[in-house]
């Protein structure tokens, strides 16, 4: 079964996350408070040009030919992220800075493109000839929870949200339907799709650098599928552009 | 019985004031090995880790977000797998010793012949104990129970890990 989940990486992506891991505590030297111009934990507006490394999958469900599965075994990918100001509902002090949940809202936009049927394998699709590109964009709330900075005088600080949100989505290609050897079709969404939009994450900010690790779900209507959605998840790293 | 007898011992620490506490931010990284069952099968292997350790006001107590993977093979069988984990510990301190509840996110790969054959992923929770010397050196154990695909509880998985680590204060 395939997967959507919020930290699946195989192991050589996963070793790749330890050692950038590793060479955070390097990189506090670097993000000292005064770089950022944000207040304690909480953030003012910014925006994140996201790079990474992710898998996404796109799934649909024909009535007469049954499901598709197809992914893009992995690829770099950009996207571009809009957060508003943040709030807090609950601030605590810590031993050093403080505990914060908090709420603000989130715009995303990105593409996808998948080109690989999933059949056997979980995670590595077969090349059968499809190829389905798309590009979405959502905008929701988000909720989370922050601790830090994690050294006194520094802008290191780790947190965890999930978010929900609405938006649309366009895309076109084709995709294997049934077991291989399967019946390829068109899929087309004819024009933008509305979309809900889910997202988890867990990262460290380090200043302005972000390392993350993230999940997003789409949720698509298009009435000429009985379902179709399209999931991504893996580690970025991100700059925050703050205003 | 004697897991309500462990479960009794850790809420008499939990309740024990501290003991020279003297936990500190910082992140750290730990290296060692785990022991696994899940639907009767064994496996063994390396595990390595990274936290950022975050210590709540009065030092008793410790927010530790963690990632970590191992690297298994079954016991009586040729395949591998790996256990990738994302979760938090809640870590009582009493003196240079630690010990609480976690919460995480798993993702089980099975491999055969260098391929992913299955994932499985979900929560799960367990506890953690260990010790940590203020030079930044540090060995524990953690039971990672719970582990099942969503509420799937027949493949249901449990494991151990030891380790021993450094963190940088």
């Amino acid at each position: 079964m395939p997967h959507s989940c919020f930290f699946p990486i195989p192991q050589p992506k996963a070793m790749r996350l330890l050692v950038l891991t590793a060479l955070l505590p390097f990189a506090a030297p670097v993000a000292r408070a005064e770089d950022a111009p944000d207040k304690g934990g909480l953030r003012d507006a910014s925006v994140t040009v996201v790079a990474g490394y992710i898998q996404g999958t796109f799934k649909a469900r024909n009535a007469t030919f049954g499901e598709s599965q197809q992914t893009d075994n992995g690829h770099a990918n950009l996207n571009l992220d809009y957060d508003s100001h943040e709030k807090a509902f609950v601030r605590r002090p810590m031993g050093v800075g403080e505990f914060i949940m908090g709420w603000n809202f989130n715009a995303t936009i990105s593409q996808f493109q998948v080109n690989k049927q999933l059949e056997t394998s979980a995670f590595t699709g077969t090349d059968e000839g499809t190829s389905l590109k798309g590009t979405y964009a959502a905008v929701g709330p988000s909720a989370f929870i922050r601790l830090g900075p994690l050294y006194p005088g520094t802008k290191i600080f780790w947190s965890f949200g999930v978010g929900l949100g609405v938006g649309g989505t366009e895309y076109s290609g084709n995709a294997m339907f049934g077991a291989a050897p399967g019946t390829i079709l068109p899929v087309k969404s004819g024009g933008v799709k509305p979309m809900l939009y889910e997202t988890a994450f867990w990262k460290l900010d380090v200043g302005h650098v972000m390392v993350l690790f993230n999940s997003k779900y789409l949720l698509i209507r298009d009435a000429n599928l009985q379902s179709s959605t399209y999931e991504s998840y893996g580690l970025s790293v991100g700059y925050r552009f703050t205003f | 019985m004697r897991m309500l007898t462990g479960i009794r011992f850790l809420l008499l620490l939990a309740a024990l004031p501290a003991l020279r506490a003297d936990p500190a931010n910082g992140f750290g990284l730990t290296v060692g090995t785990v022991s696994a069952s899940q639907g009767g099968v064994a496996s063994t292997g390396g595990s390595l880790g990274a936290d950022a350790q975050f210590c709540l006001k009065g030092g008793t107590w410790s927010i530790n977000p963690y990632l970590m993977i191992s690297m298994e093979k079954e016991k009586d069988g040729s395949e591998k797998r790996s256990d990738n984990l994302g979760g938090v510990q809640f870590r009582r301190w009493v003196g240079p010793v630690y010990f609480g509840p976690q919460l995480f996110f798993h993702d089980r790969l099975l491999l055969s012949g260098g391929n992913v054959t299955n994932s499985q992923y979900g929560p799960g929770a367990g506890v953690v104990l260990g010790y940590e010397a203020r030079g930044g050196f540090t060995v524990g154990a953690q039971l990672d129970m719970l582990e099942s695909q969503f509420l799937n509880t027949v493949d249901r998985r449990n494991a151990v890990r030891v380790y021993l680590g450094y963190r940088w204060h």
